[in-house]
């Protein structure tokens, strides 16, 4: 909390010579975490020795979880994040911004400019991502044979289990993440974020957070699914701890988030940025704050009984002494389902934002826009035992959150209306980031309407822990959330980088990834109403035909991404090809700014005159009064 | 990275660095308020279904005693923070740098006294429902708690520092003192509310 | 064209292909949607998915039809000038319309799924397990055949407590014959689904979960284990069948014959068993 930076973020002309290895950056971090590992994994083999069947395994407990304790102190020490709260110990006063010099050595390095950490957070979580569609692949591969027969089954069960909790932490950071990060000081006039520390150690934790995880399949892999349902994690493989801590440095992580956008938009808007002024994205980025800070700290109350269940042998979750796997079902999923609107916000408020531009028109229905974010903010935290509707919990519950679950679908629904009133009588350019956000409605419908079947309890007996929610959620996070992240970044990038993304590359990108997830994820609903659980390695065999079809299309789906992941690498290392300065003609704040957005992001604080969204108005004026500096002067 | 030699930035305005702290604290400390509460509804939830009839083992009994001093030494620790905020309303002055030293000491004897506690008790984690809860919910309050030793230090240090020239750049230290104790007093206030709430469940409700 | 002939059109449109999707899926399809006609819970699901498909069908052709007609009439000229659309930020009767119907909608299909689940077609909580103390369930449960299923990592048994209590790894039911089947779990969490009977319940250790089910004809069905559960999930899984009371007589006799000896070595029936963990240690 103390870190704090100064209001000043002054440009220094001095640029210091590239830092050398010895400094704080990632490559320190990295030698010194796994020092501290392999220091803590001794000493906890120690302490622990006397309730382990064989030290210094990969299977001891203590050691293990003690080693990834001291692991995470040694990658924030590495990274420099102690030496300001050790300076304050001592008394050194508040505030000095650090790390923001050095030329690309500071990507790698505690930066406090917030458009360095999106770009960091872009590029972790991409590079994540990548690696969880990676084993979505050989998920489906293994699910082209009716018996399963490409892996082992606990190495199935890894790969399962990774796709899931890498794709849930990477894309609950990873829209919050570099949009948020990115655009919340830039479209409220500020220069910095309130905590700039805390901004790049929460991007730092989400870095590490993935590659504990990866660390599972060192650790004998874990079966439980992102889930992580008790009493399976208990009696799991140490593999499970990879997944304890980095889950719990995701959910740290998202708090902190969270927490920094809260008070940024908060404290420092600029002059004129009203309410009803704000961008419909911060809206979006701080309800997803609201979620992210009231249900994370739930999960890591549940993470850290397990982990205490698995060290000092509490049975929290052991029913035989007094302890109960329902309290890890109710924990679990109080958080669980305000995380899937985490993932689900963003990209409302990024859709509701790109789709004015590119209709020429102003966003219709701007309060009920807001009220549909909140209502769906407030309202997922009452509906999370539709989860367990077959749990053999109180049944007497059910038409409640039944209830509660459908009421969801009405500020849901808001949004549709906002798109469809402000797609109506448009002039609509058909650009990649507007066709992202056209298929975001059409694929969110289906993943919206699949949501009533699973709410109604009579066909959720039917479809439940089935394929077709599976189905259902893919629908939702990857046809909505992901689409529009991909429509945010084809928006966004030129002016976070600079530089101009391919647009033919970009089109064959839109419509394989569209067509492909449709008919991956489609037949899935048919797999799960005909009888097939999620998370099988083997299944019934009439339905194999289907499975080698949705196999077959999933890899093309995969094919598609490289053709995103080709477009960034053609553009932005081989092509280099400068943006303009607003390319999409927006009336957005950001587009007044020249790209790249300098360090300090305005020279005067602007006075914010309109909201962004004036299009095709008579008397609209420009966004914002830069006080005499032309915008753009100083690119 | 582009720098404008002699350009003069406006800076923003000076109010927003109290401001953060204010609100920074109100939602971390509501942040780890919703965390403590999961232990609760655990306590509940287990306590209700009673599987096996053994959420509560005959033996396990938590010392009041013990609860009391460490409870004590938590609230003590709060009291003496908000009259040291009092008396910053003068600048740091000789009655705050007392009362913030008595209320770091006494939030450290607090994790002294837990720690102490975990040796002498009759029962471990694995005995029952209450005992699990018990040890997660105490282990994890101490070390939240270690997060008020760590800020109230850091208000006291500040406060005996010289100002120098290298704090022209940040402005006024003692402005900034003020705020950091509210911000301190709002995180510990939660804790403090969260240790009555352990001490009445664990040790008198059981 | 004006404003009124877009909204005409749409509607017009909208119209036609609601009329068509209703009629391919729920017409000509909807016999055939899962999951089946094999028992009284089946029947009661088959019959909510098809009124939610028709239901749903009206709004995905809504936002179909919409998405098109504006691709297709609302878009800015190729090469002309940059133009700006109708500069219209809302409507407040259209958008308080919409929130009637989405909020009537709503309340419809809740009170539809609740009346269904507690006192509908299938009138004892449609196969879902509902718990220890369930609410809906048959008009006689008294006499309903009670049958435990018993999960542990990777196998189902069966206990018929009204059969000296025997185990078996097979499953059984007669047919016509209310069945109470009392869910639990040895080890881990695992999902009861015995696909073709409609029924699905979580075998959670410590509780006691019970579901419902009358089978309408004789036949086999599946179960698979519906909760990740460890290794060989995906391969937990067996087949029971549904047969005549006589055959069910026999077969029950034949049960319990062969496994006496086993019975006698088993805990007494009891809803939940807390056999030791395995600890570290």
């Amino acid at each position: 909390m103390e870190s704090a930076s100064l209001p000043v973020s002054r440009p220094r002309s001095d640029s210091p010579p590239l830092g050398s290895l010895l400094g704080f950056n990632v490559v320190s971090a990295t030698l010194l975490a796994i020092l501290a590992y392999y220091f803590g994994h001794k000493i906890g083999a120690v302490i622990g020795h006397h309730t382990v069947w064989n030290t210094s395994s990969d299977q001891d407990d203590d050691a293990v979880l003690i080693g990834m304790g001291f692991a995470i102190l040694g990658w924030i020490a590495g990274l420099g994040f102690f030496n300001y709260p050790i300076g304050r110990i001592f008394g050194r006063p508040v505030a000095l911004h650090e790390g923001n010099e050095g030329g690309a050595w500071r990507y790698l390095r505690l930066c406090t400019d917030h458009k360095v950490v999106a770009l960091q957070y872009l590029v972790a979580t991409l590079f994540f991502f990548f690696i969880a569609g990676l084993n979505a692949m050989f998920i489906r591969a293994e699910l082209t044979s009716v018996h399963g027969t490409l892996f082992p089954a606990g190495n199935y069960l890894t790969l399962v289990g990774l796709h899931g909790t890498m794709m849930l932490m990477m894309m609950s950071a990873g829209v919050i993440g570099p949009l948020g990060n990115y655009l919340v000081p830039i479209l409220i006039g500020t220069r910095r974020m309130a905590f700039p520390r805390i901004e790049s150690l929460t991007m730092w934790l989400t870095v590490l957070a993935g590659f504990v995880l990866l660390s599972a399949t060192l650790l004998g892999g874990f079966p439980t699914g992102w889930t992580g349902y008790a009493p399976l994690a208990d009696e799991a493989r140490s593999g499970i701890d990879a997944y304890l801590v980095s889950f719990g440095l995701i959910g740290i992580s998202l708090v902190l988030v969270g927490l920094n956008i809260i008070v940024t938009v908060m404290t420092q808007r600029a002059p004129g940025m009203t309410w009803n002024r704000l961008p419909i994205v911060v809206w979006g980025f701080v309800t997803t704050s609201i979620l992210a800070v009231l249900s994370a700290p739930v999960l890591a109350a549940a993470l850290v009984m397990t982990i205490s269940d698995r060290t000092i042998d509490s049975t929290l979750f052991v029913s035989s002494s007094g302890g109960s796997p329902l309290l890890w079902d109710e924990l679990f999923w109080f958080f669980g389902h305000p995380e899937v609107y985490i993932l689900a916000l963003p990209g409302f408020g990024i859709v509701l934002e790109i789709l004015p531009v590119f209709a020429r028109k102003p966003l219709w229905g701007y309060k009920l826009a807001i009220s549909g974010l909140f209502g769906v903010a407030l309202m997922s935290f009452m509906v999370w035992q539709h989860h367990l509707f077959m749990s053999g919990i109180n049944a007497n519950l059910r038409p409640f959150y039944m209830f509660s679950t459908e009421l969801i679908s009405i500020p849901t629904g808001f949004i549709f209306l906002n798109g469809m009133g402000t797609m109506w009588r448009a002039k609509i350019r058909f650009t990649v980031p507007m066709l992202f956000c056209m298929a975001f409605f059409f694929n969110f419908l289906f993943g919206g309407l699949s949501g009533v079947f699973l709410s109604d309890v009579p066909a959720d007996t039917l479809l439940h822990g089935s394929f077709f929610v599976m189905a259902h959620f893919h629908y939702t996070i990857m046809g909505g959330l992901v689409f529009a992240l991909l429509g945010g970044i084809y928006y966004w990038l030129p002016k976070m980088t600079g530089l101009k993304l391919n647009e033919a590359l970009a089109k064959a990108h839109f419509w394989t990834m569209f067509i492909f997830f449709n008919l991956t994820f489609f037949p899935l609903f048919v797999a799960g109403m005909l009888g097939m659980p999620r998370r099988v390695s083997s299944y019934n065999a009439a339905l194999h035909n289907l499975n080698v079809f949705v196999s077959a299309m999933a890899f093309f789906l995969g094919l598609s991404m490289l053709l995103f992941l080709w477009n960034l690498v053609y553009s932005l290392v081989f092509k280099r090809e400068p943006a303009e300065q607003n390319p999409w003609d927006s009336k957005g704040l950001e587009w007044q700014l020249p790209s790249p957005v300098p360090a300090y992001n305005f020279e005067r604080i602007p006075t914010i005159t309109s909201d962004p969204y004036g299009y095709g108005e008579p008397g609209a004026v420009p966004v914002a009064d830069f006080g005499g500096v032309p915008a753009g002067a100083s690119a | 990275m582009s720098s404008t030699p002699g350009m003069a930035l406006d800076h923003e305005p000076a109010e927003t660095i109290p401001r953060n702290f204010a609100v920074g604290s109100k939602v971390l400390a509501s942040a780890v308020a919703i965390f403590f509460m999961s232990f609760v509804f655990a306590f509940f939830y287990l306590r209700a279904l009673n599987t096996a009839h053994s959420f509560r083992e005959p033996h396990v009994n938590p010392p009041v005693g013990w609860g009391i001093a460490i409870l004590a030494c938590v609230l003590v620790s709060c009291a003496a923070l908000e009259a040291g905020r009092r008396a910053l309303a003068n600048g740091p002055s000789t009655s705050w740098r007392v009362l913030g030293l008595v209320s770091w000491l006494v939030a450290l004897a607090a994790v002294a006294l837990q720690a102490t506690e975990y040796y002498n008790l009759h029962f471990g984690a694995t005995d029952g429902g209450l005992a699990s809860v018990f040890f997660v919910f105490t282990m994890w309050f101490a070390v939240f708690w270690l997060g008020s030793v760590y800020w109230v230090e850091t208000l006291w240090a500040q406060s005996l520092r010289r100002p120098s020239t290298a704090d022209a750049e940040i402005g006024d230290t003692a402005r900034l003192l003020r705020p950091g104790a509210d911000a301190a007093l709002t995180y510990m206030y939660m804790m403090g509310a969260t240790g009555i709430v352990a001490f009445v469940l664990l040790y008198i409700v059981k | 064209m004006s404003e009124r002939s877009h909204l005409r059109n749409f509607l017009l449109l909208w119209l036609g292909l609601t009329v068509v999707l209703e009629v391919v899926v729920v017409v000509i399809l909807g016999h055939d949607i899962p999951p089946g006609s094999m028992t009284n819970d089946t029947r009661a699901q088959h019959d909510v998915i098809v009124t939610l498909t028709a239901i749903a069908l009206p709004v995905l052709a809504m936002v179909w039809t919409y998405l098109a007609y504006a691709a297709v009439n609302f878009r800015a000229s190729a090469d002309g000038p940059l133009e700006d659309g109708a500069p219209d930020r809302g409507n407040a009767r259209l958008q308080i319309a919409w929130v009637a119907v989405t909020a009537c909608m709503v309340l419809g299909l809740a009170a539809y799924g609740s009346i269904d689940l507690l006192s509908g077609a299938g009138s004892s909580g449609v196969g879902s397990g509902e718990g220890p103390n369930p609410l809906a369930k048959p008009a006689n449960a008294g006499k309903a055949l009670q049958v435990q299923v018993i999960a542990q990592q990777w196998v189902w048994t069966f206990r018929y407590p009204a059969y000296g209590g025997v185990e078996t790894p097979m499953l059984e039911i007669p047919v016509g014959t209310d069945v109470e089947f009392h869910v639990t779990s040895l080890d881990v969490v695992h999902s009861f689904w015995a696909i073709e009977l409609g029924v699905k319940a979580d075998a959670v250790p410590g509780a006691d979960n019970v579901a419902f089910v009358t089978a309408d004809r004789t036949g086999s069905f599946q179960v698979r284990c519906n909760e990740l559960c460890g290794l060989w999930h995906g391969h937990m899984n067996t087949t029971g069948h549904v047969v005549g009371a006589s055959v069910f007589k026999q077969w029950i006799g034949g049960q319990e014959s062969k496994y006496a000896g086993v019975t006698k070595q088993l805990p007494p029936y009891s809803t939940t068993y807390y056999p030791q963990p395995i600890r570290n240690g």
